[in-house]
């Protein structure tokens, strides 16, 4: 009569078998199998002999074991089989790096009701100062970011399939000091610096695709624009809905051409700056001998 | 020479042969076929080396298989030659014969030669 073999003997045999069968991968399909079962019975019917933990020691290691089957059928040993691990690895590290970092994108995301009003195609207010806003949008749209006298705040604008940034920086008090501010493009060369007057508008294009008619100035792919203003002036209203901008505010105004768009990081930049108003739009202090990283000359005042 | 010090490499050539040439003297199982070889001189083999030779030799169709009902345990697959598989023992037997008379001649040149080692051939061919 045979006897069922225990079941530590069978979880044992069944995880010998397993670890076989991923190395038996190079074999043909049908071949795997068959080595299998024959394995399977063969050590249990010596284990009634000598017990499951020598019948399964007796047989080596998995993967030497296998890897002799495969040999023996003229297959490349293991060649499947560390190529299915590293996919199957593979697959998940990235499964979850991008779980972290979906998850990392709605956590950072509080404001994500202005979707909405970006969708419009008009001004909305994003986020105020140290938050975060991502854009999905599949046609063109217009937002706006207002900078309240908060200080300096960068506006960073990474982008895909975007057509156009426009950076736009006005005052309506016509009594305060023009506020400044620069852009900075990835390469972090300063390529232009804007300087307001009093009730003066300016839109601050950056030009990355020189093949782009006139006024379609585009950034192409995965670029980012940087542009950092001294918040040192009341300037903006919150201002929801379509239309022009109001008068005073640091606007960012995208056009997205295709699927994905851009990801609008408004944070504040005074942080960097340990004696307010004795820094440059960087957040960096000023020198005390004036000098200032790469700022071209283009006959504005210097910041 | 003592087992541990046997080079597995040499032992992969002659272990099909091997396993043909006890197959020969009665069918049998893989473990106990282990047993067999251990008890000839050959120790050291395990089933680990042994299961792959008799899946090879009978997917090559030098063997064929039955399954035996085992009184304490699930059935065991035994093993017998086919006539394909006493031929191709002769002529492995041959073939060892002339290889065992030119490593001899290589490794002492100044010996006698003598008649080489009779071959492992099937019972009949032995008589």
């Amino acid at each position: 009569m045979t006897t069922p073999l225990p079941l530590r003997d069978r979880a044992a045999l069944a995880w010998y078998l397993a670890r076989v069968r991923v190395w038996l991968t190079g074999a043909p399909r049908g071949r795997a199998r068959s080595v299998v079962v024959d394995l399977r019975r063969e050590a249990s019917a010596t284990a009634a002999e000598t017990g499951m933990a020598a019948a399964l020691a007796d047989l080596g290691s998995p993967r030497t074991l296998a890897g002799t089957y495969v040999e023996e059928s003229g297959a490349p040993l293991g060649s499947r089989a560390v190529r299915v691990v590293a996919l199957t690895t593979a697959l998940v590290v990235g499964l979850a790096a991008f779980g972290v970092w979906r998850w990392y994108s709605v956590a950072s995301t509080p404001r994500l009701t202005t979707l909405g009003y970006a969708l419009d195609a008009g001004f909305s207010e994003l986020a105020t100062t140290g938050q975060q806003v991502a854009l999905d949008a599949t046609e063109p749209l217009t937002v706006g970011v207002p900078v309240k006298n908060e200080g300096p705040v960068s506006v960073t604008i990474d982008t895909e399939d975007v057509e156009l940034v426009q950076v736009r920086f006005s005052t309506e008090d016509a009594t305060a000091d023009p506020p400044s501010f620069t852009f900075d493009p990835d390469n972090g060369e300063l390529l232009e610096r804007v300087v307001l007057g009093p009730g003066e508008e300016v839109d601050g294009l950056r030009d990355h695709r020189p093949g782009l008619p006139a006024g379609r100035r585009g950034l192409g792919r995965h670029r980012r624009v940087r542009a950092v203003g001294d918040g040192a002036h009341p300037l903006a209203r919150h201002h929801h809905g379509p239309g022009d901008p109001p008068a005073g505010g640091l606007w960012v105004r995208e056009h997205v051409g295709h699927l994905g768009g851009p990801r609008v990081r408004l944070s504040r930049a005074h942080g960097l700056c340990p004696v307010p108003g004795r820094c440059d739009p960087w957040g960096r202090r000023r020198r005390t001998d004036g000098g200032s990283r790469g700022h071209a000359d283009s006959g504005r005042p210097r910041l | 020479m003592p087992s541990d010090a046997r080079d597995p490499q040499l032992l992969k050539g002659v272990l099909p042969m091997l396993v043909l040439a006890l197959l020969e003297t009665g069918e049998s199982y893989g473990y106990e076929l282990v047993g067999r070889l251990d008890a000839a001189g050959l120790a050291g083999i395990s089933t680990g080396t042994v299961y792959p030779v008799l899946s090879r030799l009978e997917r090559d169709g030098l063997i064929t298989s039955r399954l035996v009902a085992s009184p304490s345990g699930p059935a065991r697959k035994y093993y017998l030659p086919t006539p394909t598989g006493h031929r191709a023992l002769a002529d492995a037997g041959r073939e060892w014969a002339e290889l065992v008379a030119v490593v001899r001649r290589v490794l002492a040149p100044d010996a006698p030669t003598d008649t080489p080692d009779a071959p492992p051939g099937t019972p009949e061919e032995q008589r």
